[in-house]
């Protein structure tokens, strides 16, 4: 920024020192040529910026209103009014969706439920998908306990929540993933051996990925009660990891699966 | 193979001393990098005086090999230390270690066996900076560059690049005050028109474009070219070439040529409004001047009072800033310390490659008196001292107002006072006046080039 160069300026650029870099897919030259007769006549300048980049010494491309650039060139206009924006991909993206360009995506790894129902709402619509039940939607993937880990958009089919393989491409429009990195999964070790540390470090790991089947599970307490258990056992060895569910510590049937997976009996 | 320089930047201990910094890091890329030979490199290579620099660099010719005959170096080298007698070796801008190498590589570049050094480099592995030499000016040619592993291969690089070119290339000057009357276009006619006059390539730029002072000085004003330099900067298709004329001033009496000055005129077609629309605004002018860079021994610039597109355009354009200031005029002592502190590091952090610097302050002045003259020296102490002592800011203003010690006087220029009917005639004082030309040039001596 400053006064040492364009960013952030509207200029007067000359023509031939723009170019486009992908040629316009979606405009048709209908387009081109009915906008281009209406700003001739308006006396031939465009009130509505070209947006561009710097691509080199004095020379720009174009990043959005494609159109307004096309028209113009058509007309054969020497000089062409443009915002002249920053060469980042960040930016750019950001231009072309001001410009209603490209459809801003909603971050679904960290989503509310209102952007969820609000996006679901607008993909029903969009799309014609009468028997989709929004509700159910929007709950099961709001509850969703591993959707801040999701990598692809496929694990939503897994919720059976009406979203299936077929219509799958239509919410990809308006969803994005950034997910979190999946803590890293602990060993399994023999619960009677384990130490205080290494079943605190388990149960931790547990509430952390399978959150909503451990809400009732506070870890400290939970941990004290399960060693103290163990010791207390003596020589009547339970068979079954499900002997923790009579500890009332809040862990109950539906934390057998993946109790099982960091611990042995 | 390639050279590593991540892991070589890694791989360099954290308290590595002087010996370990010039084998295990600069050697590997003087010879991996920048590809010189062994051959190439001369180790401890005498400056002059007794002085040796670290690494004197120079490529071969079939006949001519510069270890064998360790005569015309084109880059020098001074390594220190990360560590230094136990104690980390700090470098940052303006702080004493820092302006200490400074002044120790400009030494060695202006050593009597280095006359044929364009570059020199300096680093300790930690920082490193490349300083470009023109005459007896050094400026620097990057910024102090603190290394890590995401910038160490631009940086090398970019290095390696600039010290290729060992051709000549003009020094860009702008003279500039942010007061008025301190004497700016008195000294861009004369200083250039002496230098042109013992030979120099001369390009003259009015660029305080609606008053044309400097176009009328040089009797210009009726000068036509090509195209104007206010079209040449707003179409970006034009080149500054077609807005150069060139000047010949002859004796009086004989058909002798003095002087032969390319001069860029001033015009009416660019007020404060319409800069806004010029493509890179402030830069514009830069581009423009770079490409006349190796046809041209200096470029100096006129450009107006006050901070605006002219004088920041100039400025940014230029290596180093010519600061004239009155010994009797406290505002063009203050504003010339606001040139310094705040103007010249703005642009510097927007060039990004150390430049442009101001060379010490002179004062255009006559009727001084040694009463006069003290006040004076107290003002600029007082100026200096506003400041902590060691600080960046006090550093700065010290060498502008002190460059040798804070007991010298300023560099005055005297006979000024016999200029103004010159400019009536419209031609520089210096083609006509005996005690104006030796003024200018002793001061081209003192500022720009020793060797005149």
């Amino acid at each position: 920024m400053g006064n040492f160069n364009d960013i952030g300026q509207l200029k007067e650029l000359p023509t031939d020192s723009i170019s486009v870099k992908n040629k316009a897919n979606n405009i048709y030259e209908y387009s081109i040529l009915a906008t281009a007769s209406e700003i001739e006549k308006n006396g031939n300048y465009n009130p509505v910026p070209v947006i561009v980049t710097i691509t080199g010494s004095y020379q720009y491309e174009v990043v959005s209103n494609h159109l307004t650039y096309f028209a113009c060139k058509h007309l054969g206009l020497e000089k062409i009014y443009c915002i002249v924006v920053e060469n980042e991909n960040k930016i750019k993206r950001l231009c072309q969706i001001l410009n209603s360009e490209l459809s801003p995506k909603i971050n679904l790894t960290i989503a509310t439920r209102e952007e969820i129902a609000s996006s679901l709402r607008y993909v029903k619509e969009q799309f014609k998908l009468s028997k989709f039940d929004i509700q159910k939607a929007t709950i099961r993937i709001t509850d969703s306990p591993l959707r801040k880990y999701w990598r692809s958009l496929d694990e939503i089919l897994n919720l059976k929540c009406g979203i299936t393989a077929k219509n799958l491409d239509f919410f990809n429009n308006v969803y994005e993933l950034h997910p979190f990195d999946l803590p890293k999964e602990p060993s399994k070790v023999f619960i009677l051996n384990a130490s205080e540390k290494e079943i605190r470090e388990r149960l931790t790991y547990l509430k952390e990925v399978y959150s909503s089947d451990f809400t009732n599970v506070d870890i400290e307490i939970a941990t004290k009660e399960i060693r103290n258990s163990i010791n207390s056992i003596g020589k009547k060895k339970p068979k079954a990891i499900s002997f923790l569910t009579k500890l009332d510590v809040g862990i109950d049937k539906k934390c057998i699966k993946s109790l099982a997976t960091v611990f042995t009996v | 193979m390639a050279l590593d320089l991540k892991k070589l930047l890694k791989d360099l201990p954290h308290d590595a001393m002087e010996p370990s910094v010039s084998m295990n890091f600069v050697q590997p890329i003087m010879k991996n990098l920048f590809n010189f030979s062994d051959k190439e490199r001369f180790p401890q290579f005498i400056t002059g005086k007794g002085n040796k620099v670290d690494f004197a660099l120079r490529k071969n010719t079939e006949t001519d090999i510069f270890l064998n005959v360790p005569k015309n170096p084109t880059v020098l080298i001074e390594v220190k230390g990360r560590y230094q007698s136990g104690q980390p070796l700090i470098f940052t801008k303006e702080n004493q270690n820092y302006l200490d190498v400074k002044k120790q590589l400009k030494n060695y570049i202006l050593g009597e066996n280095c006359q044929t050094v364009k570059w020199g480099i300096f680093t300790n592995g930690t920082v490193i900076q490349l300083f470009r030499r023109h005459e007896t000016v050094v400026i620097p040619a990057t910024e102090l560059i603190e290394l890590n592993s995401k910038n160490i291969i631009a940086s090398m690089n970019l290095i390696k690049n600039k010290i290729q070119d060992v051709a000549k290339e003009a020094l860009v000057v702008s003279v500039y005050n942010d007061k008025g009357g301190v004497g700016k276009t008195t000294t861009v006619s004369n200083l250039g028109t002496q230098l042109a006059m013992v030979g120099k390539n001369v390009l003259l730029i009015d660029f305080d474009l609606q008053q044309k002072d400097l176009t009328r000085t040089m009797g210009a004003i009726e000068r036509k070219v090509k195209i104007p330099l206010s079209t040449c900067l707003k179409d970006s298709k034009q080149q500054i070439r077609d807005c150069i004329t060139v000047l010949k001033y002859k004796h009086a009496k004989a058909e002798k040529i003095l002087a032969e000055v390319s001069f860029v005129p001033g015009d009416d077609g660019l007020d404060s409004d319409s800069t806004e629309g010029i493509e890179k605004r402030s830069a514009r002018l830069k581009d423009l001047l770079d490409v006349e860079r190796k046809n041209f021994d200096y470029i100096i610039i006129d450009c107006p009072t006050n901070w605006n597109f002219f004088s920041q355009s100039s400025v940014y354009a230029s290596d180093i800033v010519l600061i004239p200031a009155k010994h009797n005029s406290i505002a063009s002592l203050h504003n010339s310390s606001k040139v310094v502190l705040k103007y010249l590091p703005e642009v510097r952090a927007e060039r990004k490659d150390g430049c442009p610097y101001e060379l010490p302050i002179f004062f255009n002045g006559e009727d001084d008196t040694d009463a006069q003259n003290k006040i004076t020296q107290k003002e600029l102490i007082k100026i200096r001292d506003a400041y902590k002592k060691g600080s960046e800011e006090y550093n700065a203003l010290n060498n502008f107002f002190f460059p040798k010690s804070e007991n010298d006087e300023v560099y005055r220029m005297k006979y000024v006072a016999k200029i103004p009917e010159s400019d009536f005639k419209n031609m520089p004082a210096v083609l006509s006046k005996k005690t104006v030309t030796d003024m200018y040039l002793g001061f081209a001596k003192e500022y720009l080039d020793g060797k005149l």
